[in-house]
């Protein structure tokens, strides 16, 4: 642009065509936006250099609208653009004969500056207001151990967050721009030399390819770019933590980033990652390791609770001892419904608190789960309409699935109950086990940026139970998964022993 | 959200990605050998064999991995399948049809896996059920699982092997009750007996001849072998320990009149939550089963797929899976079943046994032509 506009300064027609061209258009685009509230225009033609400004006043930032823009215009001895371009102390202004560009800056909080006299370009310059909230604690992946910083809605800032954990220059950052209507950015980021370059490709190819008009948050771009979109398990794992984000690019997985969404999306990600919290790596391994275990029984155990209950209940009390069926049978001796109803109905209102707590403001949630779980409950045990039983071990089962440090996969779990439920009133414990065998069919075609999504499990690979089931002591995580098929195996190698395993 | 199916431009990767490395053929062989035999082979070879059935048991491990090294030995020269196998052999028209009797093979073991594991089903827990109910649902499941392809195929192979596992530990509950003297004395029995001991003993040893199909689908496949011979002494070994229980957990007569001697070991299990444990036994046998048909069908699948490449296999499935449909209703009672069983467990005899060697000779001697001239 800049070649351009010098060249045309030698040749005065196309220099007096084209300072018509961009006055006139620019004349003809401000009188279509008379109507819009904040738009702003106001010429100066009576000044010694006649000048017109255009913005919009709701994307600009007053103070260096005021302090620095209006000043040196008023100051400043320049004949041309060109020196009022250099006269600017702002970083990046820009001169333009387009129309259609100046018009796309001016919303991004842009201040054009056109000068009457002298002048070709449109000098355009920058002074967006940044408005958004700082920095916060983490509210979703909360730990009490580690750093206490997530993600917020700018770009720029979540960049920050992760460039501070890792100053290196290997850190790529891509950018990309989706959305018809929402003009979203989104950058792409991994370690070169670390990620492999295939994933990297899947993502970009994938997003380049994107289509959608209005892309709202990272959970559009994991819809829309996920290897199968119709199923209910995420595949690209969402953090609002920086930390986990540095962690994961060293161990060279590729990261997304899409402006205003405090949520970055990790791949490619297996099953086990979801059930992976970032303070297992901030305890002693073996207690991370035993937490980590009691996240994964619960909530295998939470999809079995009830179907279990219907299925015993239904076709196979003679499976339980004399004793324990026993006790069942007292806690079910006033229940006018089939356990399969009774299941149903439990589960519902367990949903329902926390569909209702969700959807409410924390503190009258809080009083919802007291009204919902206690009074609820107890009243409807004493009213004879569940077993209280199976109020226990509908009640463990959802706690069971909070426990996921990955909010989606939570309610993956939640959701997965109830078709097992239902097979389990059908064909009983068979019913369940085909249920099962269905949910591990799925989960063995499910791919990750088209990576397996089960390893370590399937493909074996034994060396990767270092980092799944278990957390086993940073000793043993000298190299880096197989499944992100790195291009450099070896944690701390080379020159830069800072690569490798600090965040990790 | 119109263009999402736009993101399949990397499938070709996949393909390349298609091959699995050497120690799923552990869990190949191992999971499809374990199946419905696993449940019912004490009582065949005991009919035969009397107390010392557990020789019958070692032999046939024996003749196993032999026949697994023959396979090796035919195919690793070239890394082919059986189907190519054939075409070099046996020329392209008489090669198809051999291969074509592979693939009737593979259909027929499947569904003879499959019928026996529904009379299981309604023998144990559901008496009221009915065949074409359980079967259809079964044939759902397996259909989603072939058609996911190779790797999903042998991923079910892996976690058939891990998941139902606890069967395995679960073995202690009936030691307590044993009485090893059962066995004794060792050695009273005539070389016809082992022989015919041993027979019997091949249909659960049976299916491992898919071999011959996913080999060309393995990583550099001739280091797979050492795989292929533990995951078939696995087998042998857990077999083994199986008859051993069984011959000293019952008496003779006992084990001769239980169908399914090995859920009758499953009825000692007693835990402060569980009793007659055998529901849960054979809930999760369900897992041990459909990898079998599973690996079975899609090697058929497979032999399609090599002779035709451009046929239809969703086409081939169904029609195939319709047919097994139709053969789990029409199939009635034990008997039935039982002949069905048999008639499956000679031909695996045969081309296991026979017709591989005879092959192998076949090649050699046509090998040794070849170099002649």
């Amino acid at each position: 642009m800049l070649a351009t506009h010098r060249g045309g300064m030698d040749v005065g027609d196309r220099r007096r065509h084209r300072k018509k061209g961009m006055a006139a258009a620019w004349n003809k685009q401000v009188e279509s936006e008379r109507n819009t509230e904040d738009f702003v225009y106001s010429s100066y033609p009576d000044m010694l250099r006649p000048y017109s400004i255009s913005y919009y006043r709701t994307l600009v930032n007053h103070k260096t609208l005021h302090e620095v823009i209006l000043p040196i215009l008023e100051k400043a001895k320049f004949y041309n653009d060109e020196t009022l371009r250099k006269a600017m102390p702002v970083e990046e202004v820009e001169l333009t004969h387009d129309v259609k560009k100046a018009r796309e800056k001016l919303l991004q909080g842009y201040v054009l500056v056109l000068l009457e006299k002298g002048s070709q370009a449109g000098v355009l310059i920058p002074a967006p207001i940044k408005i958004g909230r700082s920095v916060t604690t983490p509210e979703v992946e909360f730990t009490v151990l580690g750093p206490k910083e997530a993600f917020v809605e700018s770009l720029d800032t979540n960049l920050g967050l992760v460039r501070h954990r890792l100053p290196i220059t290997d850190l790529q950052v891509h950018h990309f721009e989706v959305g018809a209507n929402s003009k979203t950015n989104v950058a792409v980021l991994y370690i070169e030399g670390i990620a492999n370059q295939k994933n990297v490709n899947i993502v970009e190819e994938r997003i380049a390819t994107m289509h959608y008009d209005e892309v709202m948050d990272s959970s559009f771009v994991a819809q829309m770019i996920a290897d199968k979109p119709n199923s209910i398990f995420p595949q690209l794992l969402d953090t609002e933590r920086p930390d986990r984000v540095a962690g994961v690019l060293v161990e060279g997985k590729v990261v997304i980033m899409v402006d205003g969404s405090p949520q970055a999306l990790i791949g490619p990600a297996t099953l086990m990652e979801y059930f992976t919290a970032v303070d297992d790596y901030y305890m002693p391994w073996q207690i991370a390791s035993f937490f980590r275990v009691i996240r994964l029984v619960s909530t295998f155990l939470s999809f079995l609770g009830s179907p279990l209950y219907v299925a015993v209940l239904t076709y196979h009390y003679e499976l339980l001892p004399t004793d324990l069926m026993g006790v069942l049978i007292t806690s079910r001796e006033t229940v006018p419904f089939p356990p399969f109803l009774e299941a149903v109905v439990l589960e519902w209102s367990i949903e329902l608190i926390r569909e209702a707590g969700a959807r409410l403001p924390t503190k009258i949630g809080l009083t919802i789960g007291i009204v919902g779980g206690i009074v609820i409950g107890t009243a409807s045990v004493e009213a004879g309409l569940t077993s209280n039983i199976l109020l226990i071990v509908v009640a463990a089962s959802a706690l069971s699935t909070f426990t996921t440090p990955i909010y989606q996969m939570g309610n993956t779990a939640r959701f997965i109950r109830f078709p097992i439920l239902l097979m389990a009133q059908l064909w009983g414990l068979l019913g369940v086990a085909l249920a099962f065998f269905f949910l591990i069919t799925h989960l063995l075609r499910l791919t990750s940026l088209d990576n397996p999504y089960l390893e370590p499990l399937y493909p074996l690979r034994i060396t990767d139970f270092k980092d799944s089931f278990l957390r086993l002591p940073f000793m043993f995580q000298g190299k880096r998964p197989i499944q992100v098929e790195s291009e450099n195996r070896r944690r701390n190698s080379g020159e830069d022993a800072s690569h490798g395993g600090s965040n990790e | 959200m119109s263009k999402q199916g736009e993101v399949a431009l990397t499938n070709l990767q996949k393909q390349q990605d298609e091959k699995v490395s050497g120690i799923h053929v552990f869990f190949l062989i191992h999971s499809v050998q374990s199946g419905v035999g696993g449940l019912s082979f004490q009582r065949e070879i005991t009919e035969v064999a009397g107390h010392d059935s557990w020789m019958a048991v070692l032999l046939g491990g024996v003749l196993v991995n032999l026949a697994i090294f023959f396979m090796y030995l035919a195919l690793k020269k070239r890394g082919e399948d059986v189907v190519a196998l054939h075409q070099r052999i046996l020329g392209s028209r008489l090669g198809m049809i051999f291969s074509l009797m592979f693939m009737v093979y593979f259909i027929s073991t499947g569904a003879a896996v499959l019928r026996t594991y529904i009379e299981l089903v309604q023998v144990w827990v559901f008496p009221e059920i009915s065949t074409w109910s359980i079967s259809l649902v079964l044939i759902l499941l397996i259909y989603y699982v072939i058609s996911g392809g190779f790797q999903v195929v042998v991923g079910i192979s892996v976690l058939s092997v891990i998941l139902p596992f606890y069967l395995l530990l679960l073995l202690v509950f009936p030691l307590q009750h044993a009485d090893f003297t059962n066995l004794l004395p060792i050695g009273q029995l005539s070389f016809k007996e082992l022989m015919g001991a041993t027979k019997a003993m091949t249909f659960s040893y049976l299916g491992f001849c898919t071999l011959l199909m996913y080999y060309p689908l393995l990583k550099d496949g001739p280091r797979t072998q050492k795989f292929a011979h533990i995951g078939a002494s696995y087998t042998t070994l857990i077999y083994f320990v199986v008859i051993l229980i069984s011959v000293a957990y019952y008496s003779e007569k006992q084990l001769l009149a239980n169908v399914w001697p090995t859920f009758g070991l499953f009825k000692i299990v007693r835990f402060p939550f569980v009793e007659r444990f055998e529901y849960v036994g054979v809930a999760t046998w369900s897992f041990v089963i459909l990898d079998n048909v599973c690996l079975l069908l899609w090697a058929s699948h497979r032999v399609l797929k090599r002779l035709w490449p451009q046929s239809r296999s969703i086409l081939f499935m169904v029609i195939v899976l319709s047919l097994i449909f139709l053969e789990n209703i029409l199939l009635t009672g034990r008997r039935d079943i039982a002949t069905f069983n048999q008639w499956v467990t000679y031909w695996g005899l045969g081309i296991n046994f026979l017709y591989l060697p005879l092959l192998y000779l076949l090649g050699l001697a046509k090998g040794w032509r070849g170099r002649a001239t």
